[in-house]
């Protein structure tokens, strides 16, 4: 029995590259959360090291974080949730560059994490700290702003936060 | 290594920022409007709309929605914890104080003039919209008898169902196109007393037998269906034998069918609960209910109760029968009272209950609910009580402001749609 277990989980491991030029080794198993990944694998590119050119250095050592607590073999569901509360509590920053190197490796579960996060960070802002944390700048006339205000003025009423993270 | 975070701008693609944004509120959303052009147009776009309000029901925002009767009074409960968040609202529509709540659906809900039988009036509570419709072929006083509310996909555009004794009225709401139809044969003798289950594109009521005042079996379910613009009757599933009592719900969305065998000792107390829910390729077994409490354990159980909402955390939420018992306390008491008490506001008592579903590791697909916690709310004078998902829905074509809304009422000579005015 144990032989047996032994042979068919014999561990492939992959070699990520991130955008900063640091590479990564990981278990085949955990890193194929990853559809992107999975792909790749698949389709025979799995050998050498695959080049991840959007994921900086910082973010992919987060997503490899995220993927080894979340992979089928080691931890329970309690543990699962205390990281993912860990995990959001980063700099909305971190949380936005994660959601997009989610996006791409198509990583669903820490997608729908880091947009819900976002989207718990910044349900009481104001717009004008919302345009700061996305680096935006208003393409609206003062005018159109006013105009868009007056139609709902009851959601600018309240405590709201005028906090950039 | 903050100074690196800084100067690396952020520029979020447009499908993360769909996502972020579908998982707002409302009122953040409208907020979040005057951030930019793109955001306003993403937020304004028909398709995130419809977006966020199937996320709202995902992440468990449903609520339920209470009306004090006859007021204008109107409180949400989240229902996704036991720390009730109530929130309050009074209803914005000058002219139309005390509307009556008939139903809800998408974050819309539907509300009769008050002593008037052809005016309606479509409000959605989370962005204070409201839409008045005028049905043209009621001549006198009829209150309709059921009715429902749906989404027709292929014509963008809701639907309002309003069956009466001998006909029944559908209304596309953005065409303002009303039609007057034969009703079904069955419809004569039994009429549905509810307000339809609505799920995507179809309404559903369920028309109960009723052999004597306190059990009902369920015999015919009906529905319309709004492909093709009709009412129809549904095959009652086989498993429904011929003393058993189900009612209609939603559960996540999905057409659901509760209840189980009656006895005829209506005082039984091993009352056991089936659920099904209707999936694509038909109706599908979802799980018993056990440990009902012992002071709900009779058949007004199912005939009294509903399922509202499956928690993030595998609960599910039931409106609970009436509590009989408290009402009468409350009664005595008033009774007690001195003679000069000439209106005897009557206490509602609103239970909610609360059953963690456990799977049965024994058989497989085998779900068990028990019900683990019970809340009695009271309120002074009777509730209407209906379940809501808040959304943006309809908000393009409806009116922005209940002031100008009242204007646009009061010029416009027929208090006609007040569509005409949202409309630059």
């Amino acid at each position: 029995m144990a032989e047996a277990s032994s042979s068919i989980t014999e561990k492939f491991f992959l070699t990520l590259k991130s955008s900063d030029g640091d590479e990564f080794v990981l278990e085949e198993s955990i890193a194929i959360q990853s559809i992107t990944i999975k792909n790749m694998v698949e389709d025979g590119c799995s050998s050498s090291v695959i080049p991840l050119s959007k994921v900086d250095t910082e973010t992919l050592i987060k997503v490899i974080e995220y993927m080894k607590m979340h992979s089928s073999t080691s931890s329970n569901e309690e543990e699962i949730e205390n990281f993912d509360k860990k995990f959001v509590s980063n700099s909305i920053n971190t949380i936005l560059n994660i959601l997009e190197a989610a996006n791409f490796l198509d990583i669903n579960n820490l997608l729908e994490l880091c947009a819900e996060a976002v989207a718990n960070r910044i349900k009481n802002k104001t717009p004008e700290a919302v345009r700061k944390i996305f680096n935006i700048t208003s393409d609206f006339t003062p005018e159109e702003e006013a105009e868009i205000r007056n139609e709902t003025p009851w959601a600018f009423e309240g405590n709201l936060d005028h906090s950039l993270d | 290594m903050s100074k690196k975070k800084s100067h690396k701008s952020i520029n979020i693609p447009c499908d993360i920022l769909f996502c972020i944004l579908s998982r707002l509120h409302v009122k953040s959303l409208l907020r979040f409007r005057s951030v930019s052009k793109p955001w306003n147009a993403i937020i304004s776009d028909k398709g995130f709309k419809k977006a966020q309000c199937d996320q709202s029901i995902a992440l468990g925002r449903e609520q339920l929605l209470l009306q004090i009767y006859r007021s204008d009074k109107f409180e949400f409960i989240n229902l996704e914890s036991h720390q009730f968040a109530i929130e309050k609202q009074q209803f914005p529509l000058k002219g139309f104080e005390r509307a009556n709540v008939l139903c809800s659906y998408d974050g819309l809900v539907l509300l009769k003039k008050r002593r008037a039988y052809k005016t309606f009036v479509l409000w959605n509570p989370s962005t204070r919209q409201c839409q008045t419709l005028e049905c043209p072929y009621l001549s006198s006083y009829m209150r309709p008898r059921s009715c429902g509310l749906c989404y027709d996909s292929t014509a963008d555009d809701y639907k309002v169902i309003l069956i009466y004794n001998s006909f029944y009225i559908v209304c596309s709401v953005n065409s303002n196109d009303w039609k007057k139809k034969e009703n079904l044969p069955i419809l004569k003798q039994r009429l549905p007393s509810l307000c339809g289950i609505s799920t995507e594109g179809c309404v559903f009521w369920s028309l109960n037998r009723t052999p004597d005042p306190f059990v009902s079996t369920t015999s015919t379910i009906i529905y319309f269906d709004v492909k093709s613009d009709e009412l129809k009757e549904l095959l009652v599933p086989n498993f429904i034998g011929d003393n058993d009592l189900f009612q209609l719900a939603t559960l996540k969305g999905s057409l659901c069918l509760y209840g189980g065998k009656i006895n005829s000792d209506i005082y039984r107390k091993d009352l056991e609960v089936d659920m099904w829910i209707m999936e694509q390729d038909g109706w599908k077994w979802l799980m018993k209910l056990c440990n009902v409490p012992a002071e709900f354990c009779e058949s007004y159980f199912v005939k009294y109760s509903r399922p509202l909402h499956y928690t993030r955390n595998g609960k599910i939420v039931f409106q609970g029968p009436k509590n009989y018992s408290n009402r009468s306390k409350s009664k005595n008491e008033l009774y007690g009272q001195v003679m000069k008490v000439v209106v005897v506001k009557k206490l509602t008592n609103l239970v909610i209950m609360y059953a963690k579903v456990m799977s049965n590791k024994g058989l497989r697909d085998s779900l068990k609910a028990s019900i683990e916690s019970v809340v009695h709310l009271s309120f002074l004078g009777y509730l209407q009580v209906a379940h809501y998902v808040p959304s943006m829905l309809r908000e393009d074509q409806v009116s922005l402001d209940p002031e100008a809304a009242l204007l646009a009422t009061s010029k416009t000579s027929s208090s006609h749609l007040l569509k005409t005015y949202s409309r630059k």
